[in-house]
């Protein structure tokens, strides 16, 4: 196995460990030491017990992907290390290369000892904390001892990778900010285990990486985060959600916020109950959201189908995870392109935007329910878990970026010529650019009619064959104009985004999570000599066909990779544009693909073709 | 809004349900009760589900939204949750309200939104020609199940307000809906009435008689009872276990101590629907990731 740039930190115990609260407040202080970072987290679908693992990775350039090699391991039990058969995990001894750390409490643990010693002879530095005995010690941890064992194998991380232990003790203060003695037995037990690391291993190895020189300030947030933001700066003012991983922690971040912000929240009965709330609120004129995964999603897709026939403005965020069924709860998967693309019966116009990372979510969830209400259609914002989970490191959003616009209402004038002429409002009415301006619900002496039958101009039910096809034209002449309004405002929306070599003869193509991975490929591949650009696409419905037929105009070699079982974007960008790919490579067992994992493969395609050539 | 609005206010299309359908009295006793209590067009929404009688929005003037099968609740409370100015009437067929959306009629009434709910319970499915709905006797036609409980059910689910009537008797409709909306309107919650009816061409007869007949002999009304408590909710259930000789109607629940969703939770005040979208500041969020 090689080594990237940048240093790999990983953390595992049994889920209850603390394995999460440790990897956050290191990203977050490792961002506030001037480096990029980037983290992600493997778990079971259990509370308790198992073997869960998070990933921080950080350099002093960007960075966006994950490798499979430890530089420093922090384990909190055995298995961590040496697996338990394969139950839950088969451990990461396999993962260590010359010169790596391993911090360990090995008084308290059944691993057999010569493990150690097979991994000193491959050149593995071991801290060895007896950690569970300093929190006995300290006796701050009371019954939790178990559990804040994480904060003193963090002090000896701390001190391993030559933090800053004021800017560290910030970042823990902050994260207990409401309970102040939580903190302050968290930054003590944080301290012991500084100390004891510095103290019995002066020699030890220690990793010392300059942080960037100059740096603008960096966020760390997770895709969730960043749509929950965006949500709110979009004017979101009801929300409904049904638990399910990965998008369950999307609710929790909205109710941080809501009193502030005056937003409604709900977790009703069912993902029936979320979407047809959200279709009501909407209907009210609300702006309103949903989100879930895909099997919720399967649930809402009738009433999507509603929002579509109805005109009816919703967002729904689907967080993809691997299926059918339950599948993979806990996993990454890009398998449910089809699923949104094609939710329910019939024909409707939506829009379903692929964001490839945080940042994108923010500025794509605004859009998201800008073209939902400009367009008085369903909106679907697509992404991963991976995109879902993990912490990336990137620029704050700039607000003054982003613009909010609204639904295309009725004039005071058109209302008062209703009512002059006695007649009634139509609220589907057949317009050049499909859009019918919309009345508010309650204005004097005007009421409306919405329906998912087909309908006349009014709203009633029709089964007239002139009006249905006058209709269903009406409807997807907004996709018309939405294709337009992207084309035109393409900087903007930027439905597809080219890396790289603009002029590369190589060209690989991707959606969501992949993007982290393969922006850190192109300078390998580039390092390696080659001309290698990167097409993202993020509009999956409607398709950038010409977009995307400019960017692999002059490509020799076009190679997709994707993170599921059949190849859902190849297929999506064959029967849009008749172009098809030179090469795929394809990821469907629940994992994210790793840097090492695809330059890998990318390498054995590229030998194959020198082959070939 | 002044006083004295007609009936014809609220006129629009003609139904297209059979002659003699008890969809007609629904629709007329809707009209009469929102012109008497003075509530016009523009300030009330119906929202229906699929069914010959959730066909009900177009047919009469005052906004509708005709939703999918199953989801007139649900819809109906993100409505009131977004305009909790406007009064907001749920209509459903029993398949709609106790088969396919039946998840949202144990839930929904927990939220104590301030909706009405009418539960339009002919036993059948008519529009897909009488396949039997969830409040079927057993055996009618093949069903295997015993019959929903449909005031049980609204009751133990929390609907502050149960209440049944039929279409037999359209003066008792109008005093049940009127009072149903007053509950309602008074900041008070959810508003369940189960409506009984009959579908002339699936449904026609019960027990062999014919509907009005049947239910005319057994027709219990609980308001002419002095001693019927409708604040007492085990009286409630008895009564709606009582079958057979007598079939009560009326109010059997009424709770006014406590108070509606909308009310509860500020959205009066301050209707999500209503407010501004432009200009959010969301620097706070971000801050936080630093």
């Amino acid at each position: 196995m090689r080594r990237f740039r940048g240093v790999s930190w990983m953390i595992g115990g049994a889920a209850g460990l603390g394995i999460n609260t440790v990897a956050e407040l290191l990203s977050k202080a490792l961002v506030r030491h001037g480096y990029y970072v980037f983290s992600n987290i493997e778990y079971e679908s259990l509370i308790r017990g198992g073997h869960s693992y998070f990933r921080v990775r950080y350099d002093n350039k960007p960075i966006y992907s994950h490798v499979d090699y430890i530089d420093v391991l922090l384990a909190l039990d055995d298995p961590s290390l040496v697996g338990d058969g394969g139950k839950h995990t088969y451990g990461h001894l396999h993962e260590f290369l010359d010169g790596s750390i391993l911090i360990f409490d090995i008084e308290s643990s059944r691993v057999n000892r010569e493990v150690f010693e097979e991994l000193r002879d491959k050149g593995v530095y071991i801290y060895d904390i007896p950690m569970t005995k300093i929190v006995k010690e300290a006796a701050t941890g009371g019954k939790a001892n178990i559990v804040v064992r994480n904060m003193v194998g963090f002090g000896a991380t701390t001190y391993i990778l030559g933090l800053n232990k004021e800017v560290v003790e910030d970042v823990i203060r902050e994260r207990f900010g409401k309970k102040p003695q939580v903190a302050e037995s968290n930054i003590a037990l944080h301290d012991l285990g500084y100390r004891y690391a510095m103290e019995n291993y002066r020699d030890g190895i220690r990793i010392f990486l300059e942080p960037a020189k100059e740096r603008e300030t960096l966020l760390i947030a997770t895709g969730n985060h960043m749509a929950a933001a965006g949500a709110v700066k979009a004017g979101l003012k009801v929300w409904a959600q049904y638990p399910m991983t990965p998008a369950s922690r999307i609710y929790r971040y909205l109710e941080e916020v809501k009193d502030k912000y005056g937003i409604f929240l709900v977790q009703p009965e069912s993902e029936l109950a979320v979407i047809n709330i959200a279709i009501g609120a909407a209907f009210g004129g609300a702006r309103a959201g949903v989100a879930t995964s895909g099997g919720g999603f399967a649930l809402m897709s009738e009433a999507v189908g509603l929002a579509g026939i109805g005109e009816i403005p919703i967002v729904v965020i689907e967080v993809s995870r691997p299926g059918p069924s339950t599948g993979l709860p806990t996993r990454q998967e890009q398998g449910d392109l089809r699923q949104v693309l094609h939710a329910g019966q019939g024909y409707y116009p939506k829009a379903v935007i692929l964001p490839g990372d945080p940042y994108e979510v923010f500025f794509d969830t605004v859009n998201a329910f800008n073209i939902a209400w400009k367009y008085q259609m369903p909106v679907i914002l697509h992404y991963d878990k991976h995109i879902a989970e993990s912490l990336y490191s990137f620029p704050e959003p700039d607000q003054s970026r982003v613009k909010i616009e609204d639904a295309k209402w009725m004039s005071d004038e058109d209302i008062r010529s209703i009512r002059e002429n006695g007649g009634n409002y139509k609220r589907y009415m057949i317009t050049e650019d499909g859009i019918s301006p919309l009345l508010r619900l309650g204005t004097e002496g005007l009421v409306l009619w919405t329906t998912g039958n087909e309908h006349d101009e009014y709203g009633n039910t029709t089964e007239d064959i002139q009006q249905r096809v006058s209709q269903m034209d009406k409807r997807y002449r907004k996709i018309e104009v939405l294709k337009k309004e992207l084309n035109n405002n393409f900087d903007y929306y930027k439905p597809i985004k080219v890396y790289g070599d603009y002029d590369g003869d190589i060209a690989i193509i991707g959606w969501g999570s992949t993007k982290g991975v393969i922006l850190d490929l192109l300078e390998l591949l580039n390092n390696d000599g080659y001309r290698v650009k990167y097409i993202q696409i993020r509009f999956a419905y409607p398709f950038p066909n010409e977009a995307f037929r400019e960017a692999v105009k002059d490509v020799g070699l076009k190679i997709i990779v994707e993170n599921n079982f059949d190849g859902l974007m190849e297929g999506v960008i064959r029967e849009n544009t008749l172009i098809s790919m030179d090469y795929s490579i394809r990821k469907y067992d629940g994992r994210p693909f790793s840097l090492g994992y695809l330059y890998d493969k990318i390498n054995s395609v590229l030998k194959e073709v020198k082959v070939l050539g | 809004m002044s006083s004295g609005l007609t009936i014809r206010e609220y006129d629009y299309k003609k139904p297209t349900w059979c002659p003699g359908c008890g969809d007609y009295t629904i629709l007329n006793v809707l009209k009469k009760v929102f012109s008497s209590m003075n509530i016009p067009p523009h300030r009330i929404v119906i929202v229906s589900g699929i069914g010959c009688g959730s066909k009900l929005p177009h047919y009469i003037r005052v906004n509708g939204f005709h939703t999918i099968h199953g989801r007139p609740l649900p819809v109906a409370m993100g409505l009131k949750i977004a305009r909790p100015d406007l009064t907001i009437v749920s209509i459903g067929g029993d398949g709609d309200t106790f088969g396919i959306g039946a998840g949202h009629m144990v839930n929904v009434p927990r939220s104590n939104i301030g909706i009405v709910h009418l539960a339009q319970n002919n036993g059948v499915f008519g529009l897909t020609t009488g396949q039997p709905s969830p409040t079927a006797p057993k055996g009618f036609r093949g069903t295997i199940y015993e019959p929903f409980k449909p005031l049980q059910v609204a009751l133990a689910s929390g609907a502050t307000f149960v209440a049944r009537t039929w279409t037999g008797n359209p003066s008792h409709m109008e005093f049940v809906i009127k009072e149903a909306l007053k509950h309602v309107m008074a900041g008070y919650g959810f508003a369940f009435v189960d409506i009984i009816q009959y579908c002339i061409t699936y449904n026609p007869l019960i027990f062999g008689e014919p509907f009005i007949t049947y239910y005319r002999k057994r027709e219990y009304d609980l308001q002419k009872d002095p001693d019927y408590d409708p604040t007492d909710i085990i009286n409630a259930y008895k009564m709606a276990y009582m079958d057979g000789d007598k079939v009560p109607m009326g109010i059997f629940y009424r709770d006014t101590s406590k108070k509606a969703l909308e009310v509860e939770f500020g959205l009066i005040d301050q209707p999500p629907g209503l407010m501004d979208i432009d200009g959010i500041d969301v620097k706070e969020i971000l801050d936080k990731y630093m």
